[in-house]
This record gives C-alpha cells, structure tokens and sequence, in this order.
C-alpha cells in the first residue's frame, strides 16, 4: 500500500496556495448569516425551500449538490418543518457544502488514512493498546 | 456563611487550611450552598444543588480529617460538574428540554476518581443544551436560560460550559468541571476571567459523560489558578478501560509538579497569523504578558500556525458525529424540542453529507494534526489571546448560519472571525491548552492569554501558565457580587 512521505510534495497545491483559496472560501461562510437575512427579505413573506443564501459564487457542480441535498431532505424530513424551516435548511446546507468544498481541495493520497478515532503524535511514539484488563461497563444509556 | 476571602481563594490555599484544620470542610461546603442558592439563580449557573450528596461527603472528609487520614489536595474542596456528566440520585439533563427528566444509576468516572480524592460535588453547572452537539445560534440555548457573566450580567459566560464560567467567576465552588469538543472550555475560561484547562484528547475519562463528537470530545477543570487545573487533572486523568478512546495509563497518567523552574527556557511561539489577532485591546495584553514572562526567564519569539482548513475540520467532524451521538433525537423527531431554532433543524441537514466526506475530512485532519505537531520542535508552547473578543452582549437568537453557530462550531454569539482560532486548531489536533487572565478591556471585561502545548504535554502549559500566574496577580480578581 503506499504511504505518501511528503505531505508538501510538489505534485499538489502548497499549503500556502491552499490556504489562499481556503480563507476565501471560509470569509464567505463567515458571511452567511448577513447574506441569508439579506436573500430572505421581508421575514414576514411565505418562504420557499428555493429561497436562501447567494451561491452565485459556487461551482455549477456545488450548486447542484446544494439543490439535492435540500430536495432530498426535505423529501425525507419536510412534513416536520415548516417554510422558514425548509429556508433555513438551505441556508445550513449551502454552509456545509461550502465547508466541504474547501475541504475537498486537500488533496490526500491512497494510504492517508483518517483520524477517526484521533491519534495523537507524541515524541515517544504512537499510543500502544492498553494491557489493562476491561472494566465492568456501566448500563448501556447514550451517555458515555 | 464564609467571605469571599475564603471562598475565592485557589485549591491549594483550601487545602493548606483544611488539612491544617484551621477550615473545616462541612462549613465550606455549606458556605458554597448557600451562596450558590442565593446568587446561582442571578447567573443561572446551575440545574440542580447536590445538597444532601455534598452534605454527606462533607462530613465524612471532615471525620476522616480529624481522624488523621488527610488525603490530598482535593480532600473537603467543593466543586461543580458540567450537567453533561452522570450522577447517581440526580437528573443529568445535557442542559436540554428532551432530557429534563433523564437521570442515571451510575456516576461518571471522573466523579468517582473525585469522590475518591475527596472532593465535593455540590452541583450541577448549567450548560448549552447537548453542549451545542445540534448546533445554537445564542446564549438562550439552554433548559435553564442564558448563563450571565457575573462581570456584567447583560453578558453570557460563552458556552457550552457556561454555568461552570458563571459559577467560578461568582465564587460559588472550588473549581468547576466543562468540557471542550471545540472550544467550550477556552472561551467561557476566558470570558469569565478563569484559570481553565482542557487537557490532551483521551487524558481524562469520559465514560458516563455526554458525548458529542467522540473524536474530539474532552473533560477539563475550571478554575481559579493553572496551578489548581494540575491538581484537579492529576486526580482526574489516567486510563479508563470503559472509554474507547482513553489513553493507556503510560500516556494518560498525570502527575502534577507545580514546579515552574526548569533546566531550560520555555520556548514561547506567539501565533500572530490566528484569529483575535486583529483586536489591538487583547494583543497589547497577551504581548505585555509574554514580556513579564520573558522578564523570567522565557524565550519568546513569533511563531505562524500553518494555513489548512482547521476550522471547517472541525466544525463537519463535529457535525457528522453529533448527528449519529444524536440520531434517536434526530430520528424521533424530538429535536424540534430543542430551544434553539438551529438545534431543532440543524440534524437533518447534517445527515446529507455523506461517509465519503467523513473520511476525506478525517484523513485531512491527519495532515493538519502533522502540520501543527511539527511547530513544537520549535516551541515549547504557542501563545496567543484565549479569545477573539472579550465578553459579548447575550442577544437573542440569531438568524440561521447554517453550521453550528454564527461563529464556528457551535458557540452561540461569538464573532465570526473564527476561521483561524488557535483553540479550534487544538481542538481539533487533540492538543492541551489553557486559558489565564491577564488584564481588562476598557469595558472592565476580562482578557485571557491562551497557552497551547503538545499532545501529551499539558505539563509544558501548565508550566508557562504557572510561570505567568506566579509573576502576576490577575487570577486574584474577581467581580463584585451583590
């Protein structure tokens, strides 16, 4: 399997290049609320799940994932909301898709493998699994 | 009832007195009662008084005191936990609406390892509901109302744990726990003028605690000095075999030295490219700071967080986590229970990014925790402000943001200038941080100097903190309360 040895290797975008689209992208994000109150107008007026934040400056590409996104929740959670609801959810989803976006442009390799379970990077070495026998673990309740 | 010369002292002032029995643990913890019944509900700080619990623990420290078996630092000192961690006998509301009622038949470990130490749990602090875990967009986000600075009540504590801000800032406990998936820990710290530590990712046990985001969820002490966080994180920390993400106890153990000399300098990396660093009023205060401390033997020079999507990270991570921690509440539909209008909708716009996304964002996060690893062969810790702003008005809810919060990852009314913030860069690498007061606004609004170490080596912050606080006196102020 391989493993990338240079994170900055010079096949990509540098982290500062990177970091120069990244901002970009997040002042945006940073924007959203002002532009969403600015988008929805008079508050009072019927909402649409149509109506919602300014994503002129989104690839096509975004704003399709944006538009199915919405249609498919709602599709599957709509009889719960109600207009300002349906509004609101395009204004988050259009917030996650621009998050996303800016995530994408990282490039990773085929043996980066993710911290979903964190690691941390210690000067003594990577954590060992514990030899410490198992605990008595407390009632199954969600609150762990 | 004790005066606030007693009951604003640090833990170990507590625990000289108490040990030498000129303070008696029962008068103590009566004296905390009865402020927090008197003042709590001005702040809403707390959910609910563990009265009879505390009570029975006091007089038992006492007994054992008197009878010679002194335990420790801990021994008889009164404290609140965040309303996120179980404890057998009382509601554990996660400080929201759908779990008003809930309760549990066991207690946290961090609460046992406490009891253990002889520590006091008089309450249960008020908090953001789910900590933020389905996003809010303000203060009022919470089953007990907003958490008030008791620096100037019109102002929130910032969340989530913000009963435990309100709590220590008011003098109400010895120290207060909170916990901290991005953030929630630093800023109330700072905000309320506090000593407050989140200490490296798996240090401390969560089992019988709330989750959120199990990848970047932690427990850390609030309290009056760095060195009363090391006390409480020494009692704390170490491997809990029923937390899947709990460190082995060769890495998770703690054992605190208050010690601030050291064969060499602190090495001191002032960030100067994070978030906060546009406010002139907080950097003349973190750079006047890092002087004192330079003035004492440390090394400062100025160190650049490397550019990545730190904080779009974080907040997705979260994002995605919280809607499978939350998934019975999203599912059911009793999240539109929630108060704020963002947590009642937030779910079901996070169950459209998809595992392919989850992945991609946690293989970049490998990167960024590399990235910003590699700055601590330079430095020992990097310092910067514990905040973007001080204190901010509690407004009401705000508009949709379409995320957690109009600034970042779930923290009500906080600026938008997060893109950058070196808590939410530790945060999500995992790292120890803690936040000290170092001056005042113009406004009379406290100013923290946030310290960033290592994973691993909260000993480093603990120590520059340590070395600030024992040059200065700002952890001795305190609000007037009446």
């Amino acid at each position: 399997m391989h493993r990338s040895a240079n994170p900055d290797s010079k096949s990509r975008f540098t982290r500062r290049e990177f970091g120069r689209g990244a901002v970009a992208a997040v002042a945006a994000a940073a924007l959203a609320p002002a532009s969403a109150i600015s988008q929805r107008g008079d508050a009072s007026a019927p909402a649409s799940p149509q109506q919602g934040p300014d994503v002129s400056d989104l690839s096509p590409a975004a704003r399709a994932e944006i538009d199915a996104k919405v249609e498919n929740a709602i599709r599957r959670w709509g009889d719960r909301m109600n207009d300002e609801q349906k509004t609101r959810i395009r204004t988050i989803i259009t917030r996650h898709v621009r998050m996303l976006e800016t995530v994408r442009k990282f490039a990773v390799k085929n043996g980066d493998s993710p911290a979903s379970v964190l690691k941390l990077f210690t000067t003594t070495g990577r954590p060992q699994p514990s030899a410490m026998p198992h605990a008595k673990i407390p009632p199954a309740s969600g609150a762990n | 009832m004790l005066g606030e010369d007693i009951l604003y002292l640090p833990i170990r002032e507590l625990a000289s007195r108490i040990h030498a029995k000129k303070l008696s643990p029962v008068e103590l913890t009566e004296s905390y009662l009865d402020r927090s019944e008197k003042f709590g509900p001005k702040f809403n700080a707390y959910v609910t008084l563990t009265r009879d619990r505390a009570m029975e623990h006091a007089r038992a420290a006492e007994k054992e005191i008197a009878a010679g078996h002194y335990r420790d630092s801990l021994h008889g000192i009164p404290y609140a936990a965040k309303d996120l961690l179980a404890v057998k006998g009382y509601p554990t509301t996660w400080g929201a609406k759908p779990f008003e009622n809930q309760s549990f038949d066991y207690d946290a470990t961090i609460i046992q390892r406490l009891d253990r130490a002889g520590a006091i749990l008089i309450g249960k602090a008020a908090m953001i509901e789910l900590a933020g875990g389905l996003g809010y967009s303000g203060a009022n986000a919470s089953l007990t109302g907003p958490a008030r600075n008791p620096w100037n009540t019109d102002d929130w504590t910032c969340g989530s744990s913000s009963g435990s801000g309100a709590i220590m800032a008011a003098g109400l406990a010895g120290f207060a726990l909170g916990s901290d998936t991005r953030g929630s820990i630093i800023c109330p710290t700072t905000w309320c003028g506090l000593s407050g530590m989140r200490p490296s990712f798996g240090r401390v046990p969560r089992t019988g605690v709330m989750a959120i985001a199990w990848s970047m969820d932690k427990i850390g002490p609030m309290a009056r000095t760095a060195d009363c966080c090391g006390i409480v994180l020494g009692a704390m920390a170490g491997h809990d075999p029923a937390d899947h993400d709990s460190l082995p106890d060769t890495l998770s153990a703690f054992s605190y030295s208050h010690a601030t000399n050291s064969s060499r300098p602190l090495r001191i990396g002032r960030v100067k490219n994070a978030a906060g660093d546009s406010n002139p009023e907080l950097n003349a205060a973190v750079d006047a700071a890092l002087k004192i401390m330079e003035q004492h033997g440390a090394k400062i020079s100025e160190a650049e967080v490397p550019d990545g999507p730190y904080e779009e990270a974080a907040e997705l991570i979260i994002l995605m986590e919280a809607t499978g921690a939350f998934w019975d509440l999203i599912e059911s539909g009793r999240c539109s229970e929630l108060e704020d209008p963002l947590g009642k909708i937030n779910g079901y716009a996070s169950m459209e990014i998809s595992a392919w996304d989850y992945l991609h964002v946690q293989r970049v996060r490998t990167y960024l925790q590399k990235n910003v690893d590699a700055l601590f062969d330079r430095f020992d810790v990097l310092a910067a402000p514990g905040e973007g702003t001080a204190a901010r008005p509690i407004q009401p809810p705000q508009p949709p943001a379409g995320g957690r919060g109009p600034g970042g990852a779930g923290r009500g009314n906080r600026p938008p200038d997060t893109s950058k913030q070196l808590d939410g860069i530790s945060s999500l690498c995992g790292l120890p941080a803690i936040s000290v007061p170092c001056g005042f606004t113009k406004d009379k609004l406290p100013i923290g100097i946030q310290f960033v170490g290592r994973a691993l080596d909260d000993a480093k912050v603990l120590a520059a903190a340590n070395l600030f606080q024992s040059h200065t006196d700002w952890h001795t102020k305190h609000p007037v309360i009446s």
